[in-house]
């Protein structure tokens, strides 16, 4: 039996815009602390076509801030973890799961590629993946308490980060993280929005503009540009 | 011994993580050869934790051991955590806890 829009029918949008996100499929890069706040948002607003990336296993230090890292999921592959989670609140959901994402990973039948990978030579590899694909590529960062969230469709990634002409050097650009969980979902939930907001044709915050957060702040969000 | 194991950094803790190819972990007995090289902080089933020449480590089931330096101001480098494997791998082999 078919309950999804007794599930989901509650969400503000009409069914044109609901059957869009149901129908589109959403990529996503990295299963920790953003990702997988990342996939519950668009899981639990009716999207059922996913396309996920993760090589990793739960672990001791992901507890702090990763929604699926739990006793019973503890050194379990993130992918399976977050598919055994889907399954349970959308039985229909169709979910492809790949290792880590690559220069050369297929994004084939993908619509909108989101971030939750933690490097940054991750997230340029995606970015060029994602133009050479004529896809939106919504970028999503978070440390600490802070975070940057934005949708790269045309203007340059490289450009916006100052990426180093020579890509061999971005290793040492790995982020060594302190990641307080809600600075994690709040990047998440910003990113997944904006994925949304794509699906149903609302307006998304496209780079250079950018929007940040920092939690510790009394003002803690604004929009600034890269670059 | 170096066959058995590949060293990563680890980009959320800072530290180093040691996979070992293609084989699991008995923890009981990971726990057995701790004794004899360092010390044993305790053993959940999924997940033991240990102390080895300065090192805490988190070994899983899976053949994971996640290392970080016990003393934090001290950034672990690839060539020690190496060694430490190869100890590490001595003494599972000589325990039987490689599966």
């Amino acid at each position: 039996m078919d309950m999804y829009w007794e599930k989901f029918g509650r969400n503000p949008f009409t069914k044109t815009q609901q059957q869009q996100i149901r129908g589109t499929t959403f990529a996503i890069v990295g299963l920790g602390g953003t990702g997988g706040f990342i996939f519950e948002n668009l899981l639990r607003a009716g999207a059922e076509r996913f396309v996920l990336f993760d090589h990793d296993r739960f672990e001791l230090s992901n507890f702090n801030r990763q929604l699926f890292c739990s006793d019973k999921t503890l050194d379990k592959p993130k992918v399976s973890s977050a598919i055994d989670h889907a399954k349970s609140v959308n039985k229909d959901v169709r979910i492809k799961t790949n290792g880590r994402f690559e220069k050369g990973s297929s994004l084939r039948g993908v619509d909108i590629l989101l971030d939750g990978a933690d490097n940054l030579p991750t997230k340029l590899t995606m970015a060029r993946s994602a133009r050479k694909e004529g896809i939106p590529y919504v970028f999503c960062a978070a440390g600490s308490v802070r975070g940057l969230v934005t949708v790269f469709t045309r203007y340059p990634f490289e450009k916006a980060f100052q990426v180093p002409t020579d890509t061999d050097d971005l290793g040492r650009y790995s982020v060594c993280a302190t990641v307080l969980c809600p600075a994690a979902s709040f990047a998440a939930s910003i990113a997944s929005s904006q994925a949304l907001n794509l699906c149903v044709g609302k307006p998304v915050v496209r780079a250079p503009e950018a929007v940040f957060f920092d939690l510790f702040r009394k003002d803690f969000f604004w929009r600034s540009e890269l670059g | 011994m170096t066959g058995f194991f590949v060293v990563e950094p680890c980009n959320s803790s800072g530290g180093f993580e040691i996979k070992l190819r293609d084989r699991k972990l008995d923890l009981a007995r990971c726990g057995k050869a701790f004794e004899s090289i360092g010390s044993m902080i305790g053993n959940t089933g999924i997940v033991l934790l240990a102390k080895v020449d300065g090192y805490s480590l988190s070994v899983y089931g899976s053949g994971r051991i996640m290392v970080k330096s016990v003393d934090k101001k001290k950034k672990p480098k690839k060539a020690d955590i190496e060694t430490l494997a190869s100890k590490m791998m001595d003494a599972f082999v000589k325990e039987g806890a490689l599966l």
